[in-house]
């Protein structure tokens, strides 16, 4: 997706920041915000892969976290040093993972980027860029699921998988500051999105 | 009936009705003739699948796409009515490969941005209205378990509405959508499917399979 910042909806004005090398964050990172076109076309309805057949496998997928977005690129620089890959920011929100062995189909490179729903709500689209569409995936199911499990709320598409999950978002509501746009959001899962 | 549709078909092989010869579509679309053969067996898995009538019905395209076949979303109906051309309820082969070559990698934006407008115009007045904008963000957030208060929903809308209605007449127009398509191509990304371009890699077998038919 294409990264902009919508000033109304921006709490997060302000400089530019990077990825923080101590892991804290000085402001909050710029991020790009979903307008309502953004947000109809995650729908699974537009993922026309299935009529293939598995033979198109995908080579993108998204999960939804309750992570503030410091958090969660301080995560993905943590994960991707443990993969041995380079972390580098592209753009507001859109980090590259690159690996350094040359695959089947030229080096492994990896796009992670940020969009915010609230501030403690955001979905993060993870999707190849280059190189072997299997390498990737193995990447993505072994290594990067795990790893990026504790701020993971839920992945693409385990609406059927997925058990109950408490309404803990409801004493969130209470907390959070109403951001200029006011979106308060109660949530048990987030899923089923493409 | 049976017999007025043969006397149609070709003295080789029995084709559905709006079966369309690969060489006509191929001329018409970016695919190939290869392509459009192996586009051809793709078409006659999907539209067997439940009828055994060489149509794609829409239980057959739910069942392609989600695994079920009376899947409710809003988006894939939507889909599913911009492939149905003739509006005649079933998907016919050149709709196929006609809907479909408007996701190729190698067509026009504008075909692309056009396809989109009239898909997210849901109830046809050639406008997307704010009450259509909201209906569609609401069937998203059903596919989420996202649940977002009635204030957030409007909230989105209208944001949306401030940044696209530039005319303010309360609704966008096809001139306001090239507009936002151009300033944020993004908007496209579900219309192109790169892998149309390597139909043939995949299904090789059945280049030859389209000749020795039924």
């Amino acid at each position: 997706m294409e990264k902009q910042v919508r000033e109304a909806n921006s709490v997060e004005a302000g400089g530019d920041s990077g990825p923080s090398k101590n892991g804290e964050n000085h402001e909050p990172p710029q991020l790009a915000n979903l307008n309502a076109f953004d947000i109809i076309g995650l729908s699974a309805g537009f993922d026309l892969a299935g009529l293939f057949g598995d033979v198109y496998s995908k080579q993108e997928t998204r999960f939804a976290s309750r992570k503030p977005a410091s958090v969660i690129i301080s995560k993905l620089e943590e994960v991707s040093k443990s993969l041995k890959l380079k972390i580098g920011k592209q753009d507001a929100g859109l980090f590259k993972l690159e690996g350094s062995n040359e695959g089947r189909k030229g080096a492994l490179s990896i796009d992670a980027e940020i969009f915010q729903v609230t501030q403690t709500f955001h979905l993060v689209e993870v999707k190849k860029c280059n190189g072997d569409t299997m390498e990737y995936q193995k990447l993505v199911e072994e290594d990067l699921r795990p790893a990026l499990a504790d701020i993971v709320l839920v992945w693409q598409g385990e609406k059927e998988k997925h058990e109950e999950l408490p309404r803990v978002l409801q004493d969130e509501q209470e907390e959070q500051e109403p951001s200029s746009s006011s979106i308060e959001t109660s949530t048990s899962n987030m899923t089923q999105f493409a | 009936m049976l017999a007025f549709v043969k006397c149609f078909a070709l003295k080789r092989t029995k084709h559905p009705p709006g079966y369309e010869d690969p060489h006509v579509l191929a001329s018409e679309t970016p695919f190939t003739v290869n392509e459009i053969e192996a586009l051809y067996n793709l078409f006659k898995k999907l539209s067997t699948s439940i009828t055994d009538d060489g149509l794609i019905h829409k239980e057959e395209f739910l069942l392609a796409l989600f695994r079920n076949s009376s899947m409710q979303n809003l988006f894939a109906d939507r889909v599913f009515y911009m492939f149905d051309r003739k509006r005649n309820g079933v998907i016919e082969f050149g709709e196929f490969v006609r809907s479909l070559s408007i996701f190729h990698p190698y067509t026009p934006e504008h075909e692309k941005s056009s396809f989109l407008f009239k898909l997210y115009d849901i109830h046809g007045t050639g406008f997307i209205e704010p009450h259509e904008l909201k209906k569609m963000v609401c069937a998203l957030l059903g596919e989420t378990d996202l649940e977002l208060s009635e204030e957030s929903i409007e909230a989105i809308v209208e944001q949306t509405m401030l940044e696209v209605d530039t005319n303010k007449d309360g609704k966008i127009d096809e001139e306001e959508w090239k507009e936002l398509v151009a300033k944020t191509p993004s908007i496209l990304k579900n219309m192109t499917l790169p892998y149309l371009k390597e139909v043939t890699l995949t299904f090789p077998s059945f280049v030859l399979d389209s000749e020795v038919e039924d």
